[in-house]
């Protein structure tokens, strides 16, 4: 926790170089990677509309050695015996806990009972510099995809899912578009045939 | 070499970046931790909270939450609907409004290293805080929350004038193997517990009587929590969402629903 800290303010002053890497590393966080997301996103609602209307998924969960992604990151889940509307039921409830804001700094105020909002997140913040700014840009995308994988698996495992291998291409077809329709085809995937794909244990 | 050095010690410091500061909310005189050496007088109007953190791990914090009142929670939204108001059209809705309120706090943190009392591994953590009910709300380190116990803890009351014994704290990884028997079904989770952010898992255990007493409070009206179990919350601004190890007789859980085992029933979630 205080690496970052310690290893900024060790670096004083920022070269020529160093400002325009920084500057650069800002515009392909603000600008080229959303614009990328976005046209990824489209894609993947219209696939997932197209298999959600068909009441069942419709993706081919086969997946070559060669393309199964890093298991501790991308899998998809199943539940032998469970209905759809179980599934869909779970994966809905789990889902709360997706929502990422930057860590509370205690003593803070909890509004008990309601749902409390996202704070600012780090990726936004100007507070270790142009530097720092810059960097957490970059990583902030995957790590909070990471923590995000980490939370739905520790939610739905207790449930009784289990996990199953998978490329990160049909991660993204099945968890990226609309969060409604997603949950709704990790659901079909959830409640349909055992995966093709090894089993993540644990 | 010394660049892939750099990066790579860059991306394990950021994998723990906490994020903005944000303002903090005022705990003054609310909460207090009373420190070894000094004398201990307990005051009728305050409650006192002591736990025991085993830093064998890991030395962490205990972040626990007092259940705020009416007018709390009306103060809150009032100081809310009015940031909000100023912030004007381009706000998000109300809802989803990131709010830092800097008025009464209710999220305490009772760090392992500032002790009242030490014993071997063992660290005992005293605070003084407002009467009230209170929930063991997550785990953290040096001001920062963590982890909430989001799917599933404990709450306890603390009395005016007494020493709330809330137990001893474990803490340990759940990606590997742990031998404290407390966290057993709760580690041994494998690699995507410990990706770029490591997952803790905690128990508590609740105060037995051969558990150790700093000497300071003997003479003290002293008892052990009476726990119930607390239902499933959301809280976003944390690195994980875990849930609070399993207590006999208090709290389990079935395929991921939280149990009070004292009426068998299932408590509702925040």
């Amino acid at each position: 926790m205080f690496g970052v800290h310690a290893w900024l303010g060790r670096r004083r002053r920022y070269n020529a170089k160093q400002c325009w890497l920084t500057l650069l590393g800002g515009w392909v966080y603000k600008l080229i990677f959303p614009a990328a997301l976005g046209l990824a996103a489209i894609d993947t609602a219209a696939a997932q509309n197209a298999a959600v209307a068909q009441g069942h998924s419709t993706i081919d969960l086969a997946v070559a050695e060669k393309d199964l992604a890093d298991p501790r990151k991308f899998f998809i889940f199943h539940k032998s015996g469970v209905s759809v509307q179980e599934a869909e039921a779970d994966l809905a409830f789990c889902s709360r806990f997706l929502a990422n804001g930057a860590q509370r700094t205690l003593p803070a105020f909890v509004p008990w009972g309601n749902r409390p909002a996202p704070q600012e997140n780090a990726a936004a913040s100007t507070q270790y510099g142009l530097m720092g700014a810059a960097i957490g840009a970059v990583i902030d995308g995957p790590l909070l995809r990471s923590r995000g994988q980490a939370r739905l698996f520790r939610c739905m495992a207790p449930r009784g899912y289990s996990r199953y291998r998978t490329s990160q291409a049909i991660w993204q077809q099945l968890n990226l578009g609309d969060p409604v329709q997603s949950v709704k085809l990790r659901a079909q995937v959830a409640s349909g045939p055992v995966p093709p794909t090894p089993q993540v244990l644990p | 070499m010394n660049r892939l050095v750099i990066m790579l010690s860059t991306l394990l410091a950021l994998a723990a970046w906490p994020g903005p500061s944000t303002a903090k909310a005022d705990a003054g005189g609310d909460f207090r931790l009373i420190r070894a050496g000094g004398p201990l007088q307990l005051r009728a109007d305050r409650a006192y909270i002591l736990l025991r953190i085993d830093t064998s791990n890991e030395s962490f914090a205990a972040d626990l939450l007092r259940v705020p009142s009416e007018q709390e929670m009306a103060s809150y939204s009032a100081a809310k609907q009015e940031a909000h108001a100023k912030a004007g059209a381009k706000a998000p809705p109300l809802a989803d409004f990131a709010f830092d309120y800097s008025g009464r706090a209710n999220l305490y943190e009772l760090p392992a290293g500032k002790w009242f009392a030490q014993n071997g591994k063992t660290n005992t953590v005293l605070a003084e805080v407002p009467p009230g009910d209170y929930v063991f709300y997550g785990q953290g380190f040096n001001g920062y929350l963590y982890e909430c116990m989001c799917l599933g803890s404990v709450g306890f009351a603390a009395s005016a004038g007494k020493v709330t014994d809330i137990g001893t704290m474990f803490v340990a990884s759940a990606a590997k193997p742990s031998p404290i028997p407390e966290l057993a079904g709760e580690v041994d989770l494998g690699p995507t517990a410990a990706m770029d952010n490591t997952l803790w898992a905690i128990a508590l255990r609740p105060a037995r009587p051969e558990d150790n007493l700093p000497e300071a409070i003997y003479g003290t009206a002293i008892a052990p929590a009476q726990f119930h179990a607390v239902g499933t919350f959301v809280e976003p601004n944390v690195i994980y969402v875990n849930r609070l190890a399993p207590i006999p007789g208090v709290l389990s859980y079935r395929s991921g629903h939280v149990i009070d085992v004292a009426t068998g029933t299932e408590v509702p979630d925040h």
